[in-house]
């Protein structure tokens, strides 16, 4: 290889926490490096083990942790010498770390300023009366208009957007030569994901190192050069962003990239698996074999008998096509690559990321059975879009409403707003954040009054009607919430949680009513076991399933869904996302989907309606209005996507065990935005 | 800032409703106790009839009801409290002249206690270590020790046994340094325990990882970022702490015989001394809407994003 000294050099790192059980060993053996302006991206879900490796590089993984490497080097520096007082002249100054969601990242009660003056004193960058100057410049240079007065304000007095820049500043304040991204644009809206993206390209192209740590695939294919995905613990594939997400081998990667609900996904199911019993992605005890065997469809004896060797995948041929018998999405356009990274990938060819060549990078799985064709996914329910009746459920007719301000001026939050909602039919509510459609939801739901303009529930009135006469027909539309954990009582188990939605409130008259609530949880994929649990003792996924479980035991008529999947790892949201699709097939229930995310949109719905300012910009067909927007912030809101590869994780289904030179998906479609260079990679 | 001065406004305004409110009440509770209070003003003697009748009228118990509560009222607009039975003297005045020993008394007890809280929580806070579980334990043995013990033990040993301090009484310094020790005592333990949860909690936000992160070591972490969250729960209770303190600490006034609210009030409840307990009401009730209204002003120079929340 040509990068004969890298900036970072990780072999073998190992991090273990003790815990009352045991040590539980994080990351087990991981290694890279990492060069001068590139950025590599390590992808996988939460217990992956992948912040853990972050932080590991700024000796911060807490107390209790054992670290140990055959390597952990910095420009030479070996890291595992240093003591804490050595650790301290590294953190922010050779190596910076951004976090997800400034808002708790940055000190709320410390001027913007202030924090970003820390790093500059804690490493003498700056004379004393020099740092608030230098703080404004730093403000000024992450892109953030009228740096001055930001300066002076705190993180609750900026947007998101704004906020995201003032931290990564704050951790690029020492220049340092390597900076640790850990999630850095979760829960941004897709427009201010793009810009804070776009910042840190520039940073990289100015030849700042970027450990990205994110469980967004699309981000990852937005600005990473390389990716390394990780499940419990160790890397199971790394390889070009490129070929990588274009060709994925390792069973895992194949399942993380399926699951994307981007277009070419709908009407299928997303996930491999439909029950909630899947093996988490947390480290296992120490057990012999391939840590994912157990969640693997492809598993077979020899996985689980020992650990599976790296095998080279090999590059794609530049220009080979895909093999005709793959079946391609219909909608190619929307979950096409358009990858679109600051220099065209293109054309800074193999040279790109100073020094190291993108050709030279290998694809590797650790996996004995990346030939194996892909299990087809299950079929999904049919999903009969024309079966839904012209049976109107809810009619909001032209409501308003505004709020009063801090400054006690009437802000209107959603501005004459109409639609229908029809029984088994979809609706999306897409906009970002302020856009009115939670308080659109919440006039819906009968818990907001519109200042003017109706809400009907079957023809009825629904809105202005006091508490009691609305009462008995609230069972009718009931809500699954972002956030279950908050939403549920912690000191109450499944039974009760679900009992009390049956009306049968307490103990013993859930207990009564079991049968009914274990056929509930069969809707959405969970047994009996979960009944005695309570909130805390389940994962995220069957938290939210449990929580559909219990919109759904009132016999509702309509499912308001706010942002559900938001908080989920991609492989979760893939499987809830198809229980949605399941309870929807199965009871007819019409669903007001609410999110952010134009991909679970477009996967989930069947019409959407798209806002901003409190306004419906458009409304339409889910088919028309996001392949062909009528509204200019509908194109924009499309634009701003970070866009995947054709991520069907599927090997062309030609390429038997024996001919393992991969017909890579390269060269999909008429969307080609980029050849990943000329190097014929080593063939096996 | 115009919001600040409004807020400020109407808490003032909300603050005299709560003091006239507290006088009402005493107001009415005095006329509810049985007996002539002339009688009590007079004492046990049996006045003759024009005496007797000169006295009620001076004290204006002749007059009915609403008009007594009207110059009440107008009395205390004009700071008159009325006058002691027992001292013979202007309630205002004795509470004047006492105020200010309990004030010295609470004030330093409350800034001794939380110097030393401070630095037991900033020391051992997160830190699993052997020093911590010391800290605790002796933060529970103060807690657990009645106040009066620990004064008498401290009157034992550095009076009587070293003579560093004196016995009894003093306005000087020296004797202030027992009895406020004494108070502190029994607070340490509890600020100790509240501003070391506050201070863990607060370390593990991400914003102390980012910190450490820059390069910030660990006690400039501890002093810069967690400590001011940690003082939040910190100020609520402080409110309610110095509030008590200033009703007066009797067993530790009578203790080291020190002049003050809490005596006065114990001495004015034993002798019926209505006017005056009803002074110690009143002024009680303006000290506690006082201090929740600092409370709250403290909060919002601690954390800013209270200015948008508390209304």
């Amino acid at each position: 290889m040509a990068d004969s000294d890298p900036l970072l050099a990780v072999d073998d790192l190992r991090v273990s926490f003790a815990t009352r059980g045991g040590p539980l060993a994080a990351v087990r053996g991981v290694s890279f490096t990492l060069a001068a302006g590139e950025c590599l991206a390590i992808v996988g879900e939460s217990g992956s083990g992948k912040s853990v490796t972050a932080r590991a590089l700024v000796g911060l993984v807490g107390a209790g942790a054992a670290v140990s490497a055959r390597r952990l080097e910095l420009a030479g520096q070996d890291l595992l010498a240093l003591g804490e007082r050595d650790w301290r002249r590294v953190r922010g100054r050779r190596v910076g770390l951004v976090l997800q969601d400034a808002l708790s990242s940055l000190d709320p009660v410390r001027t913007v300023g202030a924090e970003i003056a820390e790093t500059l004193g804690n490493h003498r960058l700056v004379p004393r009366s020099a740092r608030p100057a230098r703080a404004v410049e730093l403000l000024a240079e992450a892109s953030v208009p009228e740096p001055a007065l930001r300066a002076r304000q705190r993180p609750f007095e900026l947007s998101g957007g704004l906020r995201q820049r003032a931290l990564i500043a704050s951790a690029l304040a020492g220049e340092p030569a390597v900076l640790l991204a850990d999630e850095p644009t979760t829960a941004l809206d897709v427009s201010v994901q793009a810009q804070i993206l776009d910042l840190l390209a520039a940073r990289r192209a100015d030849g700042v190192a970027i450990l990205l740590i994110s469980h967004d695939l699309a981000v990852v294919g937005r600005l990473a050069d390389r990716v390394a995905v990780m499940y419990a613990g160790t890397i199971v594939e790394e390889g070009g962003v490129d070929d990588l997400l274009r060709s994925p081998r390792h069973p895992y990667t194949r399942e993380l990239l399926a699951a994307v609900p981007s277009a070419h996904a709908r009407g299928t199911r997303l996930a491999v698996h439909r029950d909630a019993a899947a093996a988490p992605a947390v480290a296992a005890p120490d057990a012999a074999g391939c840590r994912y065997a157990a969640r693997c469809p492809l598993a077979e004896d020899r996985c689980r008998m020992a650990d599976p060797p790296a095998i080279d995948v090999g590059h794609p041929a530049p220009g080979a096509g895909l093999s005709a018998d793959v079946p391609r999405p219909a909608a190619v356009d929307l979950g096409l690559p358009a990858v679109e990274k600051g220099p065209p990938a293109a054309a800074a060819g193999p040279a790109r990321g100073g020094g190291t060549a993108a050709a030279a990078v290998a694809h590797r799985a650790w996996c004995w059975r990346i030939d194996e064709p892909w299990p087809a996914p299950p079929a999904g329910p049919a999903r009969g879009r024309v079966q839904h009746a012209d049976d109107v459920v809810i009619e909001v007719d032209t409501v308003w409403k505004s709020f009063r301000g801090p400054d006690g001026s009437r802000r209107p939050a959603v501005r004459g707003v109409s639609f229908q909602l029809r029984v088994g039919e979809t609706v999306g509510l897409l906009g970002e954040s302020g856009s009115g459609k939670s308080t659109t939801a919440e006039m819906v739901l009968g818990l907001l009054e519109p200042d003017e303009g109706a809400v009907l529930l079957r023809g009825r009135p629904w809105s202005r009607l006091g508490e009691s006469a609305r009462r008995p027909d609230r069972h009718r539309i009931q809500l699954v919430p972002q956030d279950p954990l908050g939403a549920f009582d912690p000191r109450y188990t499944v039974e009760r949680l679900i009992g009390e939605a049956l009306r049968a409130p307490g103990r013993r008259a859930a207990a009564r009513q079991r049968g009914r609530i274990v056929e509930l949880l069969g809707l959405v994929g969970l047994d009996a076991s979960v009944l005695p649990r309570r909130a805390t003792q389940l994962s995220g996924g069957q938290r939210q399933r449990v929580a559909i479980a219990r919109a759904l035991a009132p016999e509702p008529d309509v499912l308001v869904c706010d942002e559900p999947v938001s908080a989920l790892d991609v492989s979760i949201q893939a499987q809830i996302l198809d229980v949605f699709a399941d309870v929807q097939d199965a009871l007819g229930v019409a669903m007001l989907f609410i999110s952010h995310d134009l991909g679970v949109i477009y996967h989930t719905c069947d019409r959407v309606l798209v806002m901003r300012d409190g306004e419906l910009l458009e409304q339409g067909d889910v088919e028309r209005v996001l392949r062909a927007p009528a509204h200019d912030y509908t194109r924009a809101l499309l634009a701003a996507v970070p866009r995947l590869g054709p991520a069907t994780g599927q090997v062309p289904a030609g390429s038997g065990a024996g001919d393992a030179a991969p017909a890579d998906g390269l060269g999909v479609g008429s969307n080609v935005g980029f050849g990943v260079g000329s190097g014929v990679g080593p063939r096996r | 800032m115009r919001s600040t001065t409004w807020w400020l406004a109407r808490r003032l305004a909300l603050a005299v409703l709560v003091v006239v409110g507290a006088a009402t009440v005493a107001f009415g509770a005095l006329q509810l106790v049985p007996g002539d209070p002339v009688h009590v003003m007079m004492g046990g003697a049996a006045p003759s009839e024009e005496v007797y009748e000169r006295t009620r009228h001076e004290l204006g118990y002749d007059q009915p009801l609403p008009v007594r509560y009207g110059e009440f009222l107008g009395q205390l607009l004009r700071g008159d409290l009325g006058q002691s039975y027992q001292l013979h003297q202007p309630v205002a005045d004795v509470i004047g002249s006492q105020l200010w020993p309990t004030v010295q008394l609470a004030l330093a007890a409350f800034g001794l206690a939380f110097v030393v809280a401070a630095a037991l929580a900033v020391t051992t806070a997160g830190r699993r270590s052997g020093w911590r579980r010391v800290a605790s334990a002796a933060e529970l043995l103060m807690i657990s020790t009645p106040g009066f013990w620990v004064g008498v033990l401290l009157l034992t040993f550095f009076s009587f046994r070293l003579h560093l301090f004196p016995v009894a009484g003093g306005d000087s310094l020296a004797g202030l340094v027992l009895p406020a020790a004494t108070l502190a005592i029994g607070l340490i333990g509890v600020f100790a325990q509240v501003m070391r949860e506050g201070l863990e909690r607060a370390l593990e936000q991400p914003f102390v990882l980012s910190a450490r992160a820059r390069g910030t070591g660990e006690t400039a972490v501890r002093l810069r970022h967690a400590l001011r969250h940690a003082l939040i729960p910190m100020v609520t209770l402080s409110g309610w702490i110095v509030g008590s303190l200033l009703g007066g600490a009797v067993l530790i006034e009578t203790i080291f015989s020190r002049e003050g609210l809490g005596r006065i009030t114990a001495t004015a409840i034993a002798g019926r001394d209505l006017p005056l307990v009803t002074g110690v009401a009143v002024v009680a009730a303006t000290i506690f809407a006082l201090l929740n209204i600092a409370v709250d002003l403290l909060y919002r120079v601690i954390d800013p994003r209270m200015k948008e929340v508390v209304r």
